[in-house]
């Protein structure tokens, strides 16, 4: 969980991505970010994310992009 | 004879009047409706400043019809527009507005007070959602019957090595040259649906809405941030019954690495054009792939000093991964000449020199920006029989066997990003501006398309995220780089200058 929380905070240092907000309703992550973020996660945990998986719902929150990692075959 | 390009409109509101023109998220305009719209912002404008001819006028909206009408109706008032971001950081903002000393600037009531804060003043603000649109179309006063093809329609600002943004000026001649070209040379009718991916201040966008206006065509705005989610962006172009799509190669490359494709088969493509930056073949071949219907396949290259485009290739042949793309044919009416170092004339193929270019279409210059115009706006060379101005792009090349141009890279630290025209001079400025870096050095890794910056630093609590937290609040997105290294010290060459070459093989 801290490493999803560490590469979003690289992607957008200038926030605290916390357990209570949803990152694409309050606008923290844009085009630019998704693309660099998808990049990183698979990268950093070894997985290949399905591209009908890159929907805003897999990546509002912490959890979510967990639950992602796991379906795109990653161990957190 | 057309020398002005609000003709286009004219000509369009005469046989297609209600047929809607350009589509954003939430609405759609017809040719009828959007001249009138222009007309009352040219109204306004001329209310404002009276008739005038060639004041710069920033648009400050987000990128939507009103953009667009905007765009046309400070043509109808005499002057010309400039487009830029609201998103864009402050800084950014301020370096446009001192360069361009805008005489008006278009906005809404949203968007107002950054402008306010900015120290802009109610006398040069307006606001386009207080206009009064109810006016009779015959009362809306305009200054176009005093226009000529020589008057500046837009100006757009690109990167400059030592931060101050440099404003590319754009007449109604140089326009038309283009526009004429490639209504003819492509696939382009009333039945086309552009989907517009391009930023407004960003020159593929002139294709997308003059081509519109003179073939009586529609242009629909893809929402900026269906591309942050690619499958959202094919879903909207499929609901849009968009057919001809002219993108940067990299808002390809994302649908095609997110595999948005895979599960939405996009059968009412029949066209696709890119250019900005290289296309890589790998990815092209996937396109033609999953796009059933696709029969025209173009690579256009030019800056936006010469208009929009200055070579282009139709492809319609079979490319292997490993091959390169080429530039392609040289547009009509306008030169193209690769000089050497010396400003011989190559004409030998394998060759490599800088790509110059003359002809109608080249810009008149950097606006109040005398020392950069004249660097590389220059006398042919070749001859002093007459003033005959050439551009030096800054590009280089070479002719292949087939007497095709193939793109070599920059003679300069000029990189492009994401199709962003970049000079890394920029963001090394904007990263010495800030009082914790004493050195920089930024360089582009092409292979993992990351802009590196390598920084040598007086404080030990500055840290990377508070870098790039600090150079988002100076640089438009594009520019802020992606990977970090903090270094003791760069090493320097036996010129005495920062080893960039050592430094990029070591970090990339």
């Amino acid at each position: 969980m801290d490493r999803i929380r560490e590469i979003l905070v690289d992607t957008r240092p200038e926030y605290d991505f916390l357990d209570e907000v949803d990152f694409i309703e309050e606008g923290m992550l844009d085009s630019f970010d998704v693309i660099t973020l998808v990049t990183e996660l698979e990268e950093s945990f070894d997985i290949q994310i399905d591209g009908a998986d890159i929907i805003p719902e897999n990546f509002c929150s912490i959890n979510a992009i967990k639950e992602l990692i796991v379906k795109s075959g990653g161990t957190i | 004879m057309n020398t002005l390009v609000l003709k286009y409109l004219e000509e369009s509101c005469k046989n297609f009047k209600d047929k809607v023109a350009f589509i954003d998220e939430d609405n759609s305009i017809t040719f009828g409706q959007i001249k009138y719209k222009a007309l009352g912002i040219s109204d306004e404008i001329i209310n404002r400043l009276g008739y005038t001819s060639n004041k710069g006028i920033l648009i400050f909206l987000p990128k939507t019809i009103d953009s667009i009408a905007s765009m046309f109706g400070i043509v109808y008032s005499g002057n010309f527009y400039t487009p830029t971001n609201v998103d864009f950081p402050s800084k950014k903002i301020e370096s446009i507005l001192e360069a361009l000393n805008p005489s008006l600037i278009i906005t809404d009531t949203q968007n107002k007070n950054k402008l306010i804060n900015l120290g802009i003043g109610d006398e040069r603000i307006i606001c386009l959602d207080l206009i009064d649109f109810s006016k009779s179309i015959n009362n809306l006063k305009n200054n176009i019957n005093n226009a000529i093809d020589t008057d500046i329609v837009y100006t757009y600002f690109t990167s400059g090595s030592t931060g101050t943004p440099k404003g590319v000026t754009i007449n109604h001649k140089n326009i038309i040259d283009y526009i004429d070209w490639a209504c003819d040379k492509f696939p382009i009718d009333e039945t086309t649906i552009f989907g517009n991916q391009s930023a407004l201040y960003f020159d593929i966008t002139t294709q997308d809405i003059y081509a519109t206006l003179k073939k009586a065509a529609t242009m629909v705005i893809i929402p900026e941030k269906l591309f942050a989610f690619p499958i959202k962006a094919v879903e909207f172009i499929k609901e849009k019954h968009i057919n001809f799509l002219y993108w940067v190669p990299s808002a390809y490359i994302n649908l095609v690495n997110f595999k948005s494709l895979e599960s939405i088969s996009l059968d009412e493509i029949k066209s696709i054009m890119f250019g900005g930056e290289v296309m890589p073949v790998k990815h092209l071949n996937y396109l033609k792939d999953k796009l059933p219907n696709l029969n025209f396949i173009a690579n256009v290259y030019g800056p936006t000093e010469a208009t929009v485009n200055s070579t282009y290739y139709i492809i319609d042949k079979d490319f292997k991964e490993e091959e390169s793309l080429p530039l392609g044919h040289i547009i009509e009416n306008k030169r193209i000449l690769i000089l050497d170092e010396n400003d011989n004339v190559i004409t030998q193929p394998n060759q490599m020199g800088e790509i110059c270019i003359l002809g109608t279409s080249l810009s008149s210059g950097y606006y109040k920006n005398y020392e950069k115009t004249k660097e590389v706006f220059v006398q042919n060379p070749l001859h002093n029989d007459y003033i005959d101005i050439m551009y030096r792009t800054g590009d280089l090349a070479t002719y292949n066997e087939d007497n095709l141009l193939i793109f070599c890279g920059r003679k300069d630290n000029q990189i492009k990003h994401l199709g962003y025209r970049i000079e890394l001079g920029e963001i090394e400025t904007a990263a010495l501006s800030l009082e914790e870096i004493d050195n920089c050095m930024s360089f582009y890794d092409t292979t993992k398309r990351n802009i590196v910056l390598l920084y040598v630093s007086n404080s030990a609590n500055f840290d990377q995220k508070k870098l790039k937290v600090a150079l988002t609040n100076i640089l438009p997105k594009y520019m802020v780089p992606t990977k970090y290294y903090q270094l003791e010290e760069l090493p320097i060459n036996a010129n005495g200058k920062i080893d960039r070459m050592l430094l990029k093989q070591q970090y990339s």
